[in-house]
């Protein structure tokens, strides 16, 4: 078990000794850096989460409300959450080739950054949901109760009282949809596209940083350092950005005592 | 009212998305269906350009490799978050998990540049070609190893106190605790973990390619090159047309069925787990 | 216990940090909102904007030559998708793209497009740098690859099985090579199917008893720099870019941009910009050969 995980380790430290500067902007695949497509996986994912926070939200408020039960909402919800499955279980490349159907062609969008943050929605839509699911049931059952009880109005009870305890929960939902929308790579090879230059408004095409680390390493003669380098900054991203976090939580309950 | 209105209109949203997604699908496997006798599906060999469409191979290469993965991270990972549970230091635990929460977030390309790499020409000094199903489960294995163990472990945590210190009070073996305390309240969402893995595995495309061989023809060995389903669509979609691609898309329903039902039973799992 | 935990719940929502968290959590929806209107223009249309796709080999050279000809031509944007040769003549013909690229010749049933070559390659066949074969003629070639040469001590090396390395359909590095020797791709009994140049090489490079075959320039420089594999010589030719300029190579193909027939103003222009010194610089520093 742990030499799986030293192999990991070895392998990350052949990309340390490789490590090269990068941020500039670009040249060529195999020099320079990689600001437009930092800047592009930045437009892409940021425009994607934007997007599907509030029918995430939404979804989950509405999975987790047990006030109105009655029957035809109920086969609702549960019709919901198998659509939520369903969005889960659909392959990337599947939503790849879908959104390059509806929203390149169909809507003539292009390949876009647009048309890329519009697929990765809809890919990481059931990851968010249910993390704000959790969050919501974590609400001790009381306080759920006791609001219902004295006649609040769903909305009150949400704003009100469980929105900001429950923040920490929705944040980390964001971020794990955020961490699900950095990995992907098949989906936006076809949606978002392959250019490498900076773009300049939503409707260019933009590469995002899973899909350069795939060229360098496959299609580009002499790529692999940079390849490596560009997979570095992208994990070295998710480590910093899940030390904030945890690190903002700690501090929340060291504050709360 | 609105607010009422906003929720329902979001899950309705959500209905509408996996239900267009699945007509676009149908629609165009159609061709594929309405030309194709069935048995062509499952017989023959794959060469569009002679008539065959024999996905038999892909779909079984692709369930083996994540079988595969899973027999390999079910022992795994149970071992792994007992011992992170129990045996592990308290300090060395905290630098487990972060390491473990790191690995989570790795994207699959480099998972799959390391495979390519390390693993294959290993491997490939046993028995050649070393990309092969063993590779390709290795892989998978690989990349949903670390938020299994996570997960697990946490499903271990979630044991209630009183049992645990019980356990210890009564000086129950190790063997004994996790069979009468651990495994009776945590084996649901166990399995519902694994399922979960497993349909993620399934549609894992990127890794694979690199490291599988991609020859579509039925294993003999785990040393044999496959080609998974996910695979086979990355690979030929790009140039397909008419009732090759309807084919192809005739595959992506196949790969979504299974993992929706797999999903859906892993949660049915957690939540009869959570209303105890 | 239950107490506590409400307790701890409720004082968090109004003390003084959960009064802050509301406060960025409207904030940062505004902030998203407000960056993102900034590059959102609509259509291009002040910009003449030039689409190409097709052939993942030609695509980080025709990404350098779009850069390069957007410096000349600061009012043009040049966007370049890959997807595969077969996928660059689809585009071309459909006009989802202005440009195909194509990483092999136009046959007879591909005349209504006008193609433009912009480059030479080659396919050169790789082996493991330890491997001591040195020659292979046309026969050997066809005789390893249908699966009638099993063993490399066939051919005077080791005792030792062959692992063929073959390219996935629809690749033009396929069909050029099936074409050059004579096959059809159902004859071939590979072990191994890659998809893109870099995976060949990466794959032979970690297998010592592998062949397989990609670009001449890009196995030229992996045979120089990275050190992991070898081109075999085929018929006596040594295999490297000097060979396919003065047209010894036999394995050779011609790069193409292909269009249809009356092309834009800019693609027009940006096929004459293939021409420029800049341009044949660029093609050289991508590892091919320039007309």
């Amino acid at each position: 078990m742990f030499s799986i995980v030293w192999e990991m380790m070895s392998k990350g430290m052949d990309s340390f000794s490789l490590d090269f500067i990068t941020g500039l902007p670009e040249r060529s695949g195999r020099e320079g850096g990689i600001l437009p497509i930092l800047v592009s996986t930045f437009l892409v994912v940021l425009l994607a989460l934007a997007w599907v926070f509030p029918p995430a939200l939404g979804c989950a408020l509405f999975l987790s409300d047990y006030r109105n039960s009655s029957r035809p909402l109920q086969l609702v919800r549960r019709v919901v959450s198998v659509a939520l499955d369903g969005l889960t279980a659909v392959p990337s490349i599947v939503f790849g080739i879908i959104g390059n159907a509806i929203f390149c062609r169909f809507f003539g969008f292009g390949y876009s950054i647009l048309a890329g943050a519009l697929t990765l929605g809809f890919m990481i839509w059931p990851y968010m949901t249910r993390a704000f699911e959790e969050t919501f049931a974590s609400v001790p059952k009381d306080i759920y109760l006791q609001s219902l009880s004295l006649g609040f109005s769903s909305y009150t009870y949400f704003r009100k009282i469980i929105f900001v305890p429950c923040l920490p929960g929705m944040v980390l939902g964001i971020v794990l949809a955020l961490s699900r929308a950095l990995a992907e790579t098949s989906a936006l090879l076809f949606t978002s596209g392959y250019s490498d230059r900076m773009p300049e408004s939503l409707l260019d095409s933009g590469r995002v940083l899973s899909i350069h680390i795939l060229d360098l390493a496959m299609n580009v003669t002499g790529g692999d350092q940079n390849s490596y380098a560009s997979g570095l900054v992208l994990v070295a991203f998710l480590l910093i950005l899940n030390s904030i976090f945890s690190g903002a939580f700690v501090f929340c309950k060291r504050f709360l005592k | 009212m609105i607010f009422n209105a906003y929720k329902i209109a979001s899950g309705i949203f959500a209905i509408l998305a996996i239900a267009v997604i699945l007509c676009l699908l149908l629609v165009e496997s159609f061709k594929a269906l309405s030309v194709v006798p069935l048995s062509k599906f499952v017989t023959g060999s794959w060469s569009p350009s002679s008539g065959d469409y024999n996905l038999l191979p892909m779909a079984v290469g692709g369930l083996a490799a994540s079988l595969g993965a899973i027999f390999l991270v079910a022992p795994i990972s149970i071992f792994s978050a007992l011992a992170m549970n129990g045996l592990i230091p308290r300090a060395i635990r905290l630098v487990v998990r972060k390491l473990f929460e790191m690995m989570s977030g790795i994207p699959s390309v480099i998972f799959g540049l390391w495979g390519l790499g390390y693993l294959v020409p290993f491997i490939s000094r046993m028995a050649p070609p070393g990309a092969s199903l063993l590779a390709a489960s290795l892989v998978l294995s690989l990349m949903v190893l670390p938020s299994a163990i996570l997960l697990v472990a946490q499903a271990i945590d979630d044991v209630p106190r009183e049992h645990m210190e019980a356990s210890l009070a009564l000086a129950m073996s190790l063997y004994n605790r996790i069979r009468v305390v651990i495994l009776p309240f945590t084996w649901t969402r166990i399995f519902s973990i694994l399922c979960l893995q497993f349909a993620r595995t399934l549609g894992e495309t990127m890794a694979v390619v690199m490291v599988a061989g991609n020859i579509p023809a039925f294993p003999t060995s785990v040393f044999d090159p496959i080609r998974t389903l996910t695979g086979h669509i990355a690979l030929e979609m790009p140039y397909a047309e008419g009732l090759h691609r309807s084919s192809l898309m005739l595959s992506g329903l196949m790969l979504c069925l299974p993992s929706l039902v797999l999903f859906y039973l892993a949660r049915r799992f957690l939540e009869r787990v959570r209303s105890i | 216990m239950n107490l506590d935990i409400k307790k701890e719940f409720l004082f968090f929502g109004s003390s003084f940090f959960g009064r802050v968290a509301k406060r960025t959590a409207y904030v940062i929806p505004c902030l998203v909102s407000l960056s993102l209107s900034l590059p959102a223009h609509s259509k291009d249309t002040e910009k003449k904007k030039l689409n190409l796709s097709g052939s993942s080999t030609i695509a980080p050279l025709a990404s350098e030559l779009a850069k390069a000809f957007e410096k000349k031509f600061p009012e043009s944007r040049v966007d370049v998708q890959s997807g595969g040769s077969a996928r660059g003549l689809a585009d071309a013909r459909s006009g989802l793209s202005d440009i195909g690229m194509v990483s092999r010749d136009l046959t007879e049933t591909e005349a209504d497009l006008q193609g433009t070559p912009i480059a030479y390659d080659g396919i050169a066949m790789i082996v493991h740098k330890d491997n001591p074969i040195l020659d292979l003629n046309d026969k050997q070639v066809v005789a390893i690859y249908t699966g009638k040469t099993t063993n490399w001590k066939e051919l005077g090396g080791s005792n030792q099985e062959i692992t063929v390395v073959n390219k996935a359909e629809g690749r033009s590095t396929l069909e050029l090579f099936l074409q050059f020797f004579v096959l059809k791709n159902s004859d071939i009994k590979a072990k191994m199917i890659v998809g893109e140049n870099e995976q060949a090489i990466k794959f032979v490079g970690g297998n010592k008893w592998a062949i397989g075959y990609v670009s001449v320039g890009t196995a030229e420089y992996a045979s120089k720099v990275s050190k992991t594999i070898r081109t075999v010589r085929l018929n006596g030719v040594d295999a490297n870019l000097q060979n396919v300029k003065n047209k010894t190579y036999p394995l050779r193909r011609t790069l193409n941009f292909v269009n249809v027939k009356p092309a834009s103003e800019t693609a027009q222009k940006f096929l004459s910009f293939v021409k420029d010194p800049a341009a044949i610089k660029i093609i050289e520093d991508q590892f091919f050969v320039p007309l």
